[in-house]
């Protein structure tokens, strides 16, 4: 895994948080049950190498939205690590981004059960030294960017990355659900 | 160039016995062995009984441990329950039963509630910092921490009237509480029980180097049983204990050209006066046992801590000089502590503490409670973060 590999995941949902445009009045989020669609106007390019990873339809009563990620940082042609990547927006009723959850797929010469694999990317996202969460059975490696707590978790060939702004106050609901759904 | 057969022999012989003596000496280090054990264990759900002796006080936590988020705790002190708490993910609920002991367990409640006037903010009824850390309160400064979002006065009343209070998104951000001074020993004890597996890690790092920890060996050229304050393990039934090496007292500056800076650095850290060991059953921690004590230093017959303590400055007086250990340990301690403080180093602590472990793997009951009354817990307590040991 390189280093230019996890900055780009960390830009990306950095990015969009920075990005995220004030707070509008609009209809409220798709109600909880709904299903995780693309968002108007962001559908996925078909060049895109598109991830079906399981992901919660809702993370604390706020749907997810897939996010386009073609043509920016997070093309996996620019990413030798990665085979598939895939990223989700978390959207308060008044359209404020809270948080962003990322699912990437490593290729086979990248093995995430190996320590040192994950060593590589959790020490590299977020501006922090990774702590280690035990949440469930799942290890949750936990960091902090400007404004952010990044999670990080693997699942076989999969890892997670839930950014969520601190001005949300229910990130370990978030986390929680997004585990669950990740089994 | 020729070798004489005797020293040929000398040769071999000492590196036959090079590492039998090592054995005998008790020296192989098993730092890193003790620290996957605890590892091993923090990756299971628990239950933690944590017990502390100190300053005339016992102070018991029992903490039942889902998972780092979802954990249970109660707080008691000579035999008064304080406080309970339930972590539930991002909800969090707190109970004082005793509305009299909410001003020992939380000053930040009991100079803002309304109706008892104001004490000032930040304030403490346990006086300093380091006389509430010496005694085991929490300290003037963790309360103040409270200070960054004060509870609201129908917090402190619901508080108050003894029942739980609930906060659906009082467990805080998902990082550990940054504050400007130190989390010592003693600050919060519940945080203490929580972490007592960090602390033993952290101790293992502050000691550094080969030889931090050792397997218990009676037989060992270095050990001597009147210095072993806790049992033998039970090998029979598996059990295994740690010990963290005790560190030697550094060189002695004296008294003639040298610095009074130096002559400070001949003074012990509370290390110095520190017996940990850790006692493992198939690979896990069952028991913890911790004991500062400077009397039990003073049987050192190589120690010289009056002399230290005259070196760098402070008169002992005739009276300790020849009095009995407890007189001199009493005096050592207080003069380290301040000496420590004046210097920003952590204080000495005498205690004897204990954490038991048990349910490891097994499910613990951490639900939150019904029927509590529902309100901000913000500035309440705050700890943040506190389970990252994995």
């Amino acid at each position: 895994m390189s280093r230019t590999t996890s900055l780009l995941l960390l830009l990306l949902a950095a990015g969009m948080m920075a990005a995220s445009p004030a707070p509008t009045p609009t209809p409220p989020a798709v109600a909880p049950g709904a299903s995780a669609t693309p968002s108007a106007g962001s559908a996925p390019a078909k060049h895109c190498a598109h991830l079906d990873a399981p992901v919660p339809k809702t993370l604390a009563d706020f749907a997810l939205s897939e996010e386009s990620v073609c043509g920016s940082l997070s093309q996996t042609q620019r990413v030798p690590a990665v085979s598939a990547l895939t990223l989700y927006s978390v959207r308060r009723a008044d359209q404020l981004l809270i948080a962003t959850l990322e699912v990437g797929r490593l290729k086979p010469a990248f093995d995430p059960s190996s320590s040192a694999v994950r060593g590589t990317i959790t020490a590299q996202v977020g501006d922090t030294s990774p702590e280690r969460l035990k949440v469930g059975n799942t290890i949750v490696y936990v960091s902090q960017a400007r404004g952010l707590s990044v999670l990080t978790w693997f699942r076989k060939r999969d890892f997670y990355v839930l950014a969520v702004r601190d001005i949300f106050d229910r990130p370990r609901t978030m986390l929680r659900e997004a585990l669950a759904a990740s089994q | 160039m020729r070798v004489s057969r005797t020293a040929f022999a000398t040769i071999v012989a000492s590196l036959l016995l090079a590492p039998i003596l090592q054995g005998c000496a008790g020296r192989e280090d098993r730092t890193n062995e003790l620290r996957a054990i605890i590892a091993r264990t923090v990756s299971q759900s628990r239950h933690y009984r944590y017990s502390e002796a100190y300053a005339g006080h016992t102070a018991v936590v029992e903490a039942s441990i889902q998972d780092d988020l979802r954990y249970k705790t109660s707080y008691s002190r000579d035999g008064h329950l304080l406080s309970e708490e339930v972590i539930v993910d991002d909800a969090r609920a707190l109970r004082i039963p005793d509305p009299a002991a909410a001003d020992r367990v939380a000053p930040s409640i009991a100079v803002t509630r309304p109706g008892l006037g104001s004490v000032g903010a930040g304030a403490s009824p346990t006086g300093t910092a380091s006389q509430a850390s010496t005694i085991g309160l929490p300290a003037p400064e963790a309360a103040g921490a409270a200070a960054e979002s004060r509870p609201g006065a129908q917090t402190l009343d619901l508080i108050h009237s003894g029942g739980w209070v609930l906060d659906a998104a009082g467990a805080g951000r998902l990082q550990r509480k940054h504050t400007a001074k130190r989390e010592e020993l003693g600050d919060d004890q519940v945080r203490d029980a929580l972490n007592a597996l960090r602390y033993v890690d952290d101790s293992m790092t502050q000691l550094g180097g080969t030889g931090a920890v050792v397997l218990y060996n009676p037989e060992a050229i270095n050990y001597r049983a009147d210095l072993d304050p806790f049992p033998r393990p039970k090998t029979a039934a598996g059990e295994l204990r740690y010990d963290l090496r005790q560190p030697g007292l550094a060189p002695r500056a004296g008294g003639a050209g040298t610095s009074e800076a130096q002559r400070e650095q001949g003074l012990p850290g509370p290390a110095y006066f520190r017996s940990l060991s850790v006692y493992v059953r198939r690979g896990l921690v069952e028991r913890v046992v911790e004991s500062v004590s400077v009397e039990r230093a003073l049987k050192n017959p190589d120690q010289d801590l009056l002399a230290r303590i005259q070196d760098a400055g402070t008169q002992v007086p005739a009276s300790v000089k020849t009095g009995a250990p407890s007189v001199q340990a009493a005096f050592i301690a207080r003069t380290l502590i301040a000496q420590q403080l004046r210097r920003n180093q952590s204080p000495l602590r005498v205690h004897e503490l204990q954490l038991v472990v048990s349910g490891l793997g097994a499910a613990q009951d951490v639900t939150l409670p019904d029927g509590a009354a529902k309100a901000s817990l913000a500035g309440v307590l705050p700890r943040g973060l506190v389970l990252d040991q994995g």
